[in-house]
């Protein structure tokens, strides 16, 4: 190879620097090179004519490299089998569709499933787990042990990295991955989740307690309390404003009782004959606030309000009420949730409150007096949505969707449950109808909660749909959809 | 035909060739004078305008050369090796066209069609070809400024030839034929004149998808002695494709390669996407290759993984 070098040497210096001489070139050159020589004065003629048999000489004489480089250590076989032709054949479908959520409810199917993807569309779904963070546990089980084995070549891949001990997510995670591991936790073990804190809470900065302490309203309790008191003396104002917030979801806390004793004082609700005492009603009274604990201003509570339709104590009553479970009225009032809500609704200051206590219903996630106060209120509450059963809820919708389509549709797309197909075309009317809005990247994204059976009532689409390639563009979302779950019917 | 007209035509064509790549040639010894050392420093222009003249020349396959010679990617660790393979290879065919009448008739095609003399496709057809069921390697894309270019490798399950199936398309248009990689069809294909054929043109098909079993290179020295054959014959020959079996992805010295069971190794082009995908396939198990390339450094477009075929 020393020959070629002096070759290219030559090349880089020019031969107006430099020349060849018989000496850098192997013996097997000798009468060629006397021969050139002999037959040309040209100096760069010389050189192209060595150089180009040089080529060719170099060409055919290459021998192969060998390595003594170790083989890579095979991929374990796979747990799990692979998915059928036809999921495949879906899955490509999605990812010609570049559809996210279609690729959601694909992994989805094959987890369920206890089923893996063909190796060779591995990396295609480990360079989509890259940007889609939500993705990322779907895919890694939908890859399986080859995936788990390819991730050690890509950097990138390093999120495919398994933490093997729940010390070590703890310890030596990513702030992400200690955040779903505290999640995780508490859905499951919520003291255990709240122990682990514990034992970390002097090493961690104040910006990662105010994250991670928040996740302590997963299945918050009593059980918390005493811990989250004990914070009120922690020097950020940041962790003070979680702790106080977390301390007001806790229906049995100090400072939910303290709410409790001072709406005892100054709520009144009495019952008054009308109509020449024919018909009695219930009369809402707040009685003047005075002489309140400092404590109860640090909590949160404002002293004056901001709107001139709503007095001062009128507000300071409203926000003890919205950090105060619904039930506890009826303790106080010895009346029925219904009769509570009548009075609420009827009476001027009581309709005032009334939002209060529905803040206070999502709060403390009571089922019963969602479900009263849906059939009560005018407006959405995404809180009294979340809390209704199926059926109620497809209810409390569809009385929404025409005096408040946004909110609606807001609620509706965030749920994980498929829409009805009168809930679909509820939306759809109005989504259509505002075509500017609600664009492609819209229905790429709800196309997972739209029902399958809208392909064969095209019609719905066909009325109101602005836009031919609108439709088709939903009507091809919706067909990949259907094959995702006819390819994965039979294993269900 | 006019057959005084076309002497005539064919003669000047000939003398603006011989008049380009002589330009050609005094450019080539200019830059080996001043040393290729500041290649990477010169303007586009230099580059554009001999490709320029060479276009004027009639000589448009030179000119393609002198664009890719340009094109070089000098911060590359070893351009300098490469740059000047190219010259060279440059250089054989000017230096074959000076002594086209002392040549193979076979090899001054090669030249010829290296320079841009076209061949006629209907002529071409006229001839005998070789029928055979030919399986479709893989498929290239090259997008050019005005064009594309597709280039569709096969390999004839009883002939054990491998050919290239060219097609231009401008604009879109101009699309004749669309074979699907993994299949095969049953059809005659006539090859360009050469000392060593590899491009060839579909004088007519039957169409078919049977299932075909393919001979394969077993180790890296079997490519290697059919390259040197290849190599013997025509110096400036260009990339080919192969079949290989048995071979592994290895990861040395930060590049892929693949390894044969002998242990050689030969490198898999840096301009590979597809690694990924190739190794998700093999699990590190030895596979079955089909790349196109030469001298040491191969594309792979396609791998067979416990005989089920895959495109890279």
């Amino acid at each position: 190879m020393e020959f070629r070098n002096n070759i290219i040497n030559v090349a880089l210096l020019g031969t107006s620097k430099k020349q060849l001489s018989s000496a850098d070139l192997t013996e097997d050159f000798t009468t060629i090179f006397e021969h050139i020589n002999s037959t040309t004065s040209d100096t760069e003629e010389k050189y192209l004519q060595l150089a180009g048999v040089a080529f060719n000489y170099h060409q055919c004489g290459t021998i192969n490299r060998t390595t003594d480089q170790s083989p890579l250590k095979i991929a374990p076989i796979e747990e799990k089998s692979l998915c059928s032709h036809n999921s495949i054949s879906s899955l490509k479908e999605v990812l010609n569709a570049e559809n996210y959520s279609l690729l959601g409810l694909w992994l989805d199917h094959c987890q369920k499933a206890h089923q893996i993807v063909s190796h060779e569309i591995i990396p295609q779904l480990f360079s989509i787990a890259e940007t889609q963070k939500n993705l990322r546990e779907a895919i890694k089980n939908c890859c399986g042990k080859r995936g788990e084995w390819l991730s050690q070549f890509n950097p990138d891949w390093s999120f495919y990295k398994e933490i093997t001990s729940e010390d070590d997510t703890w310890q030596t995670g990513t702030p992400e991955q200690r955040k779903l591991f505290l999640k995780n936790k508490r859905e499951t073990d919520p003291e255990g989740g709240r122990a682990i804190l514990q034992q970390s809470w002097n090493q961690e900065s104040a910006n990662t307690k105010t994250e991670l302490l928040r996740f302590l309203s997963i299945n918050i309790s009593f059980e918390d309390e005493a811990w989250l008191k004990s914070l009120l003396n922690e020097k950020s104002q940041k962790v003070k404003d979680v702790v106080w917030e977390l301390l007001k979801l806790i229906p049995e806390s100090f400072i939910v009782n303290e709410y409790k004793s001072l709406l005892e004082l100054n709520l009144i609700l009495k019952k008054e004959k009308a109509i020449a005492g024919l018909i009695s009603k219930i009369v809402i009274e707040i009685k003047p606030i005075s002489s309140i604990n400092e404590l109860i201003y640090k909590s949160g509570i404002d002293k004056l309000s901001s709107s001139k339709e709503i007095s001062d104590d009128e507000y300071f009553v409203y926000q003890l009420m919205a950090y105060t479970p619904p039930s506890y009225l009826e303790t106080l009032f010895k009346l029925s949730p219904e009769e509570i809500v009548e009075a609420l609704t009827k009476d001027s200051i009581g309709k005032k409150l009334l939002p209060a206590v529905i803040s206070a219903t999502g709060r403390f996630k009571d089922k019963g007096w969602a479900l009263l106060l849906s059939h009560h209120t005018d407006k959405f509450y995404h809180e009294l949505a979340f809390l209704l059963p199926a059926d109620e809820q497809e209810k409390y919708l569809l009385r929404n969707i025409d005096q408040h389509p946004q909110e609606v549709i807001t609620f509706s797309s965030n749920r994980n449950e498929e829409w009805s197909v009168a809930l679909a075309t509820g939306i759809l009317k109005f989504t259509f109808s505002q075509y500017y809005q609600y664009n492609r990247s819209f229905y790429a994204k709800i196309i997972g909660l739209l029902p399958c059976s809208l392909l064969s009532q095209v019609n719905v689409l066909d009325t109101q749909v602005q836009s031919e390639n609108m439709k088709e563009y939903i009507l091809h979302l919706l067909a990949i959809k259907e094959n995702i779950l006819s390819s994965f019917k039979k294993l269900h | 035909m006019d057959e005084v007209a076309q002497a005539k035509r064919q003669q000047s064509r000939h003398q603006k060739v011989s008049d380009g790549i002589d330009e050609l040639k005094l450019w080539i010894k200019d830059l080996i004078r001043n040393g290729i050392l500041s290649a990477p420093e010169k303007p586009l222009t230099y580059w554009e305008n001999m490709a320029k003249r060479l276009i004027d020349a009639q000589s448009p396959g030179l000119s393609r050369m002198i664009t890719n010679l340009g094109n070089t990617n000098f911060y590359t660790e070893n351009w300098q090796g490469s740059f000047l393979d190219q010259l060279l290879k440059i250089l054989l065919i000017i230096e074959g066209y000076h002594n086209l009448s002392a040549l193979d008739p076979a090899l001054q095609e090669d030249i010829k069609s290296s320079i841009g003399f076209t061949q006629n496709q209907e002529e071409l057809k006229e001839q005998k070809g070789i029928t055979d069921t030919w399986f479709v390697l893989g498929k290239q894309v090259v997008e050019e400024d005005t064009y594309t270019t597709e280039k569709y490798w096969m390999l004839g399950q009883q002939s054990n030839k491998y050919a290239l199936i060219l097609q231009f398309v401008f604009n879109g248009q101009g699309r004749s034929i669309s074979l699907i990689p993994g299949s095969s069809i049953e059809a005659e294909l006539v090859y360009y004149p050469s000392v060593a054929p590899l491009r060839a043109i579909i004088k007519s098909s039957t169409g078919s998808n049977q299932t075909v079993s393919l001979n394969s290179h077993n180790t890296w020295k079997d490519v290697l002695d059919e390259e040197v054959r290849i190599y013997s014959l025509l110096p400036f020959s260009g990339e080919r494709p192969l079949v290989i079996s048995n071979v592994t992805p290895v990861l040395s010295d930060n590049q892929w390669w693949l390894m044969d069971t002998a242990k050689d190794i030969n490198l898999i082009s840096p301009e590979f996407k597809s690694i990924y995908k190739l190794l998700a396939i093999s699990g590190g198990n030895p596979v079955t290759i089909a790349a196109v390339g030469y001298h040491n450094t191969y594309e792979p477009i396609a791998c067979w993984h416990k005989e089920q075929f895959y495109i890279l």
